[in-house]
């Protein structure tokens, strides 16, 4: 029991990091509905977490005097030791910038930084995405990227000519144009992915936890350190690599192009995988009450802007089920 | 719109609102970058402005002690001057708050080798507790007084997770420790907090 409880105590430290998975939500479920007092130890636990989270007193700074400070401390000027003296050109200069404010520029230069950004030092070009934002870019080979939000895509300028090589932190989907003569390679992170023509998708926020789906065509995933034992993926195929363990299997679900449409698409998927994914991605709990429905067939799309109720009712037309709403679930049954 | 089709011949097309990026007070990172570039006074002036006072906060929940917060702030931002030639491909934000953590676990370090940690532990245990208000502040301040009699350990996992919203796999690698420690340990802080919070938690 003691044992137990400690275990109870990992999962509900899991779920405050996000690092809950699945089964471990139900096992912390079922704990919770064991008894009154365990519930009410677990909200109390969540409510000091929250409790903590309120401002604390942390004093002020001055910043304008830090920034004083700091000015006394190194040479701004002259860049302390090697670098040069900076000579501020007069388009940078202040009285240049009041009257540039005047002038409608502004529009063209919002558009500028719009632009994928030359890297003049090193000869790269970078896109990079912020939060709700998707990018689809135009590589000079015809292959398109869809870069995901907060993400970051940077390539050669001289790509496509020598080799078509990309560095990706965060997650897109690639559709490769086909060129058998060279190979389209992706660093992401600690992996390195080689195709010829394909489609597929990688996220990669973290160095060490990567994932990737292939859509079509065939790709070799591996660790960038080790290119010369890559695990060949074919359409269907999904990996994912922690730290240095790659694991293959197929992939069943379609929630990995979410970001992309924002919609769900299943085709003959079953009931029971859909659910998995209805309860993941909208946060709402699904209860099956008659265990043959878990198997039947669902064909159809549900969106992310659906109501959960609209959700439900998608759910019980096309499969002939009724649902009701009790106590914070959905019951589905004949 | 002809100059900006030859000025993208890479066809860029952005689903986001235009402007809405990039009218905000605080510079993106992209824009830092390009700062860095062409103006390494202005670059640092902006750095500055937007990251001394969260990496202060965050070092200040470590020591406890704003003068040594500003301090050791200050030295971050000495330090990425001095390094900016090979700041290319940094993401500042996250870069200054890891510099930030650093600096105060290391300080944390340092002053329990000299023994002056056993002191600090001390100091804090007699923080009084207050009297019981509705008042934000004094809510806040027993948080804060509640949080700094953890453990030690317990204390810097506890802050990490809580106020610099590191995972766990983060928090592990930061203070070498294994992940499956960082869960106890953030259990052991709640359950404590739990109890000396209560009457924070009751109502």
């Amino acid at each position: 029991m003691l044992d137990n409880l400690e275990h109870i105590e990992t999962l509900i430290a899991r779920q405050l990091d996000g690092s809950l998975t699945e089964k471990e939500q139900g096992e912390l479920r079922a704990w919770r509905q064991a008894d009154p007092q365990n519930d009410l130890a677990y909200k109390e636990l969540l409510r000091t977490w929250e409790l903590a989270a309120g401002e604390t007193n942390v004093p002020g700074v001055d910043i304008e005097s830090q920034w004083q400070r700091f000015q006394g401390m190194v040479d701004l000027g002259s860049g302390g030791g090697s670098t040069p003296i900076i000579n501020i050109p007069w388009y940078k200069q202040s009285w240049f910038k009041v009257a540039a404010v005047l002038i409608p520029v502004v529009g063209l230069a919002l558009f500028i930084w719009k632009q994928p950004q030359h890297d003049l030092a090193n000869n790269n070009i970078t896109v990079a995405t912020v939060d709700n934002e998707i990018k689809n870019v135009q590589l000079p080979d015809g292959s398109q990227i869809e870069l995901n939000e907060n993400s970051r895509l940077t390539y050669s300028t001289d790509f496509g000519t020598t080799a078509r090589e990309i560095q990706l932190l965060g997650e897109a989907f690639f559709d490769v144009a086909p060129q058998s003569t060279q190979p389209f390679t992706v660093f992401a992170g600690n992996s390195k992915t080689v195709v010829l023509g394909t489609s597929f998708n990688i996220k990669a926020y973290q160095q060490d936890s990567i994932e990737i789906v292939v859509t079509t065509g065939k790709v070799a995933f591996s660790l960038k350190d080790a290119p010369e034992q890559p695990i060949i993926l074919t359409r269907g195929n999904r990996a994912s690599m922690q730290e240095i363990t790659i694991r293959k299997s197929t992939n069943e679900s379609v929630a990995f192009t979410q970001w992309r449409d924002k919609t769900f698409k299943y085709q003959d998927q079953s009931l029971g995988d859909v659910i998995n994914d209805i309860e993941k991605n909208f946060g709402i709990r699904v209860i099956v009450e008659d265990s043959t429905l878990v198997e039947m067939n669902f064909n159809g799309t549900i969106s992310t802007s659906y109501a959960p109720g609209e959700i439900m009712e998608i759910l019980s037309g096309t499969t002939n089920t009724q649902y009701r709403f009790d106590s914070g679930a959905y019951y589905l049954s004949k | 719109m002809k100059v900006s089709e030859s000025l993208n011949p890479r066809n860029v097309k952005s689903s986001s609102q235009p402007g809405n990026l990039y009218i905000c007070n605080m510079p993106g990172n992209d824009q830092l970058q390009v700062l860095l570039k062409e103006d390494e006074r202005q670059f640092m002036a902006a750095l500055f402005k937007s990251y001394f006072t969260p990496a202060c906060k965050t070092i200040y929940r470590f020591v406890q002690d704003m003068s040594v917060a500003e301090d050791l702030a200050q030295d971050v931002f000495i330090k990425i001057w001095n390094k900016r030639a090979g700041l290319g491909e940094v993401y500042f934000k996250a870069y200054i708050q890891r510099s930030a953590i650093n600096a105060a676990l290391d300080y944390l370090d340092k002053k329990k080798r000299r023994g002056v940690h056993t002191e600090l532990e001390e100091e804090n245990m007699q923080i009084p507790v207050l009297p019981m208000q509705g008042n934000l502040r004094e809510t806040a301040a027993k948080i804060d007084a509640a949080v700094n009699e953890l453990p030690e350990k317990c204390r810097e996992v506890f802050i990490l997770s809580r106020y610099e919203e590191l995972s766990y796999k983060e928090i592990a690698s930061t203070l070498n420790i294994s992940v499956k420690t960082v869960e106890n340990q953030v259990m052991t802080a709640l359950k404590k907090l739990r109890v000396s919070l209560k009457e924070l938690i009751s109502n």
